[in-house]
C-alpha cells in the first residue's frame, strides 16, 4: 500500500486553496495507485515544484522536485514548437510517463512491464477532473504561471540556455 | 486462478534483474525460493518442500509478478489469464451507446488487430483492446466516460 504526501500549509498554499488542491491531487494519486506496478508519482505545478506524492517506503521530495523542474521543461520545450499532452521516459529500470494537468502535470515512475496502456487509461479519467476545475487551474497559475518560466536562465545550466537559445523556445 | 492454471510444471529459475524496489517476503516464500534451480518444476519443488501444490502454485505467482523469478529457459510458458466472453457483452454494449450500431464489428476488428481471438482474449490486454475501441467514439465526453466505465470493469475482473 502506497503512501500519499500531501502538501503542507504554506503561505502559497493554506485555506480553501489548499484544501481544494489536496482533494483533487488525493483523488489523481489514488486512482493512480490502483494501477499494478507502479512504483511513485508525483504532481508538481507549472514550474516543477512538488504538490503531492505516491511512494512506497522512502522519498526525497528534493529528487521529486528535481525531476519536476526537468519535466517542466520538456513540456515547455516540446510546447512551444507542437501539442504536447504525454511525455515517455526510460531510464534503465525505471521508467517514467508524465501527463499534462492545464496548469501542473503528474509524473508516474513504473517497472519496464508496466501495462502502459491501462495507465494511460487510468490517467485520461483521473486527470480529466483535476484539468478541469477552474477553481484549483486558477489558484495554479497564480503560483506558478507557465511552464516556459522554466526555461529562463535561473533554470538552466550554460548549455541548457545555449539549447534553449538555438531551438528559439522562447520565441 | 486463469493466469496461473498451468504454474505447477513451469520451471522457475531466480531473476538476474534488478528489483525495483524493496520487497518482504514470508517463510513460506522462501521455502520456495531455496529449492529454485532452474531444474524443478513448481510441483516437484512443492513435493520437496511439503507444500500443497495449490498454495506453491499462490506463492510462485507472487514471486513471479515481483519479478523475483523468472521462467527458465525450455520451460512451459505460464497460460496468460483469459477474459470471460461476457465481458465482451459489456464492451460492446457501452460502445454502442457511445457510437452507435457498429460497436460489436469494431471490438470484433481491433480483437482481430490485436492478433487475439475472443476466446481466449488475455486480460492483461484488455486496457489496449478499450483504447484501441475508443478511438472510434469522436466524442471527448463520451470517450472519457467509456473509458471511465471499462476501467471500472477492468478492476472489478
Amino acid at each position: 500500500m502506497a503512501t500519499l504526501i500531501k502538501q503542507e500549509l504554506t503561505a502559497t498554499w493554506s485555506g480553501v486553496r489548499l484544501i481544494r488542491l489536496n482533494e483533487q491531487v488525493g483523488t489523481l494519486l489514488n486512482e493512480i495507485d490502483h494501477v499494478p506496478n507502479v512504483l511513485s508519482a508525483c504532481v508538481c505545478d507549472n514550474r516543477g515544484k512538488l504538490l503531492g506524492a505516491l511512494v512506497n517506503g522512502a522519498w526525497d521530495a528534493g529528487e521529486f522536485n528535481l525531476a519536476g523542474v526537468a519535466i517542466a521543461q520538456c513540456f515547455a520545450a516540446f510546447q512551444s514548437k507542437t501539442e504536447c499532452r504525454d511525455l515517455e521516459f526510460r531510464f534503465e529500470k525505471k521508467w517514467l510517463y508524465a501527463r499534462e494537468l492545464g496548469n501542473a502535470f503528474v509524473v508516474v515512475f513504473y517497472p519496464p512491464e508496466m501495462n502502459l496502456a491501462l495507465l494511460r487509461m487510468t490517467l485520461n479519467v483521473a486527470a480529466a477532473t483535476f484539468a478541469a476545475d477552474p477553481e484549483l487551474q486558477k489558484h495554479l497559475t497564480q503560483v506558478a504561471a507557465s511552464k516556459r518560466d522554466t526555461l529562463a536562465h535561473t533554470f538552466l545550466d550554460i548549455l541548457g540556455a545555449q539549447l534553449v537559445e538555438q531551438g528559439n523556445l522562447l520565441k | 486462478m486463469g493466469s496461473i492454471s498451468n504454474l505447477s510444471q513451469v520451471i522457475f529459475k531466480m531473476s538476474s534483474g534488478d528489483l525495483a524496489s524493496e520487497i518482504n517476503l514470508k517463510p513460506e516464500a522462501w521455502r520456495i525460493l531455496t529449492q529454485v534451480n532452474g531444474g524443478r518444476t513448481l510441483a516437484e519443488i512443492a513435493k520437496n518442500v511439503g507444500m500443497d501444490e495449490a498454495t506453491a502454485v499462490n506463492l510462485a505467482d507472487t514471486l513471479f509478478k515481483a519479478h523475483i523469478l523468472e521462467v527458465a529457459p525450455g520451460s512451459v510458458q505460464p497460460a496468460s489469464e483469459s477474459v470471460d466472453a461476457k465481458f465482451f457483452n459489456n464492451i460492446t454494449r457501452e460502445l454502442a451507446k457511445a457510437m452507435g450500431p457498429l460497436a460489436s464489428v469494431i471490438v470484433e476488428d481491433e480483437i482481430a488487430a490485436l492478433g487475439e481471438a475472443l476466446e481466449n482474449f488475455p486480460r492483461d490486454r484488455l486496457a489496449d483492446l478499450v483504447e484501441r475501441v475508443s478511438e472510434s467514439i469522436k466524442d471527448n465526453t463520451k470517450r472519457l466516460n467509456f473509458q471511465r466505465l471499462m476501467l471500472e470493469a477492468i478492476r472489478k475482473l
